[in-house]
């Protein structure tokens, strides 16, 4: 069972229609376009749908309009849906104004994206990185890989430099340690992916046809 | 009237990927006749069918193409029976598996515990056994979870889950649904600093009120490709240092995530299958009979699993492995010249 449907009518129905819209989608593995395209446009539909909501329900409604209309309602707040609204109509007024809640977006997006990556990943991760002194061998030799790695990864994206003999050499060990680590990410992709293949095959043979436990 | 461009491009239909092609069609040029499959004869024209039969194929050349793919799932759906074949945990995944059950069996009875569900629809499937079994622990440990997501795909499985677990028979005193925070990163922040808001009624969310997000014995974050350990090691962690967080996460987000176990901003990083099995068959051992600590859920199929993995090695090797012969042989001879 994936749990997801209750037992009853209801999750009869609701594993039906997992179970015709996922035979509609891999229709398309016998070049029948048609059923595919109805899936994509109901997939479009209900994602459209579930998103509106989510941003009225859960959003909108309880964090701008109804502090905003309440009797305690924040000044900051007000400023926010004019901030808002100014996004929302942005395609009809000029482009310096609606510059402004795209600069103070962008602005706030990147200086928590970069402050966080400084304070809890560079600057952990570096410490983290350093071989204690009394660190035992298993440790140093560790570490000495990981340095042996990181330099030429790190040197690899030097582009238009002058080289000598060597850094050439290193720069393409780091090329080719940096397309290592990019298949075997690939590897764990593909994974993922083959899971989810696993896990549909999963869903009809065992809540549809009953067939696995 | 003339339309403008933009409503000419919103009245064209989504355009679709090309339907598989047959090994013999890959070098010519694509039109869009060729490209749809089972098509409709009109007047003069010889009919689909006697055209296929004169060429002497009874198929088209799309349901050839596709023909591998079905072989590929039916031969999947085949070793789903295959018995005895499964993900052994060792070393670093048996590890993981200590450190996650260490972190729930440390909890006291009755402790607050986070639970970030911002996994992907995508890649659910992957941790999805790992984390029920992960939440039926934490149940039978006798922690009170409050769940919130940050990502919209993540709210969906949220929605699920809570509903899955109130019908188990966890209640609003165990279980508290913190919503959807927009913002992302920024409502990470946002959490850190003014807790879990005005908007959660009920008793637990009362008690977590009080103290903040420090309330928290435990922060789980149930990761995806928007929101993950990451952004909580990132956002979180400088914010409420004394907030431990443990991860469950996808195959494909361990090489991002993976040193932060290694300097102990995570407490315990579930991240591959063999530890995602090993970890929910332990819990399903521990055998809670009924109620929100209930854990049946079949276990993901091993079998098809590994067989889908050799599967991909030799479709790469076939499909790769005469190329990287030729340019061994190329790189050899180099070299000796």
């Amino acid at each position: 069972m994936n749990g997801f449907f209750e037992t009853g009518a209801a999750g009869t129905v609701a594993t039906w229609l997992a179970v015709v819209v996922t035979l509609c989608v891999w229709s398309y593995l016998v070049g029948e376009r048609r059923l595919l395209r109805i899936s994509q446009l109901l997939l479009a539909g209900l994602a459209t749908g579930y998103l509106a909501l989510i941003a009225i329900r859960e959003v909108l409604i309880p964090q701008l309009i109804t502090p905003v209309t309440s009797s305690s309602a924040h000044p900051e707040l007000v400023v926010d849906l004019a901030l808002v609204g100014l996004l929302v109509v942005g395609r009809w007024l000029p482009r310096r104004l609606v510059a402004v809640p795209a600069a103070i977006l962008v602005g706030g997006t990147v200086g928590y994206a970069l402050g966080g990556a400084v304070s809890g990943t560079l600057l952990p991760q570096l410490a983290a990185g350093m071989i204690p002194v009394a660190a035992g061998p298993g440790d140093a030799l560790a570490g000495a890989i990981g340095v042996a790695i990181t330099v030429p990864v790190l040197l690899s994206f030097l582009h238009g430099v002058p080289r000598g003999r060597l850094l050439s050499g290193v720069v393409s060990t780091g090329r080719w340690l940096m397309l290592g680590g990019i298949g075997a990410w690939f590897g764990f992709l593909l994974l993922s992916r083959l899971a989810l293949l696993v896990d549909r095959i999963g869903f009809l043979l065992g809540d549809w046809l009953g067939l696995l436990r | 009237m003339t339309e403008s461009r933009d409503q000419q491009d919103a009245d064209k239909a989504p355009e679709l990927p090309e339907p598989p092609k047959a090994p013999e069609q890959a070098g010519e040029p694509e039109t869009i006749d060729r490209a749809e499959p089972l098509e409709t004869s009109e007047a003069g024209e010889t009919p689909p069918a006697e055209e296929r039969l004169r060429r002497g194929t009874r198929l088209s050349p799309a349901v050839r193409a596709g023909i591998p793919a079905l072989a590929l799932m039916i031969l999947l759906a085949i070793a789903s029976f295959i018995p005895g074949i499964d993900l052994t945990a060792s070393g670093s995944d048996a590890a993981a598996v200590r450190d996650l059950e260490a972190v729930v069996t440390g909890l006291p009875g009755g402790a607050p515990v986070l639970v970030d569900m911002d996994g992907d629809l995508g890649t659910y499937p992957e941790i999805r056994y790992a984390t029920r079994a992960a939440l039926a622990d934490l149940l039978r440990q006798g922690a009170n979870l409050a769940i919130v997501s940050f990502s919209p795909e993540g709210r969906a499985i949220a929605v699920a889950e809570i509903a899955r677990l109130r019908g188990l028979g966890a209640g609003p005193d165990r279980l508290l649904d913190l919503g959807f925070r927009s913002g992302g990163e920024a409502a990470l922040v946002q959490l850190a600093g003014s807790g879990i808001g005005p908007n959660p009624t009920g008793p637990l969310a009362d008690a977590l009120r009080k103290n903040g997000v420090g309330s928290f014995r435990l922060a789980l974050v149930i990761g995806g490709a928007d929101i993950g350990p990451r952004s909580w090691v990132e956002q979180v962690q400088p914010r409420v240092p004394d907030l431990p967080i443990a991860a469950i996460t996808p195959s494909f987000l361990l090489p991002e995530v993976l040193p932060y176990r290694g300097s102990g901003q995570l407490i315990a990083l579930v991240g591959t299958l063999p530890a995602d099995l090993a970890y929910g068959k332990q819990v399903a051992a521990k055998g809670a009979a009924f109620g929100p600590g209930t854990f049946t859920d079949r276990t993901p199929n091993s079998g098809a699993i590994v067989f889908g993995m050799l599967v991909a090695i030799a479709v790469l090797l076939a499909s790769s492995g005469g190329s990287l012969a030729g340019w061994a042989r190329a790189a050899w001879s180099g070299a000796r010249s």
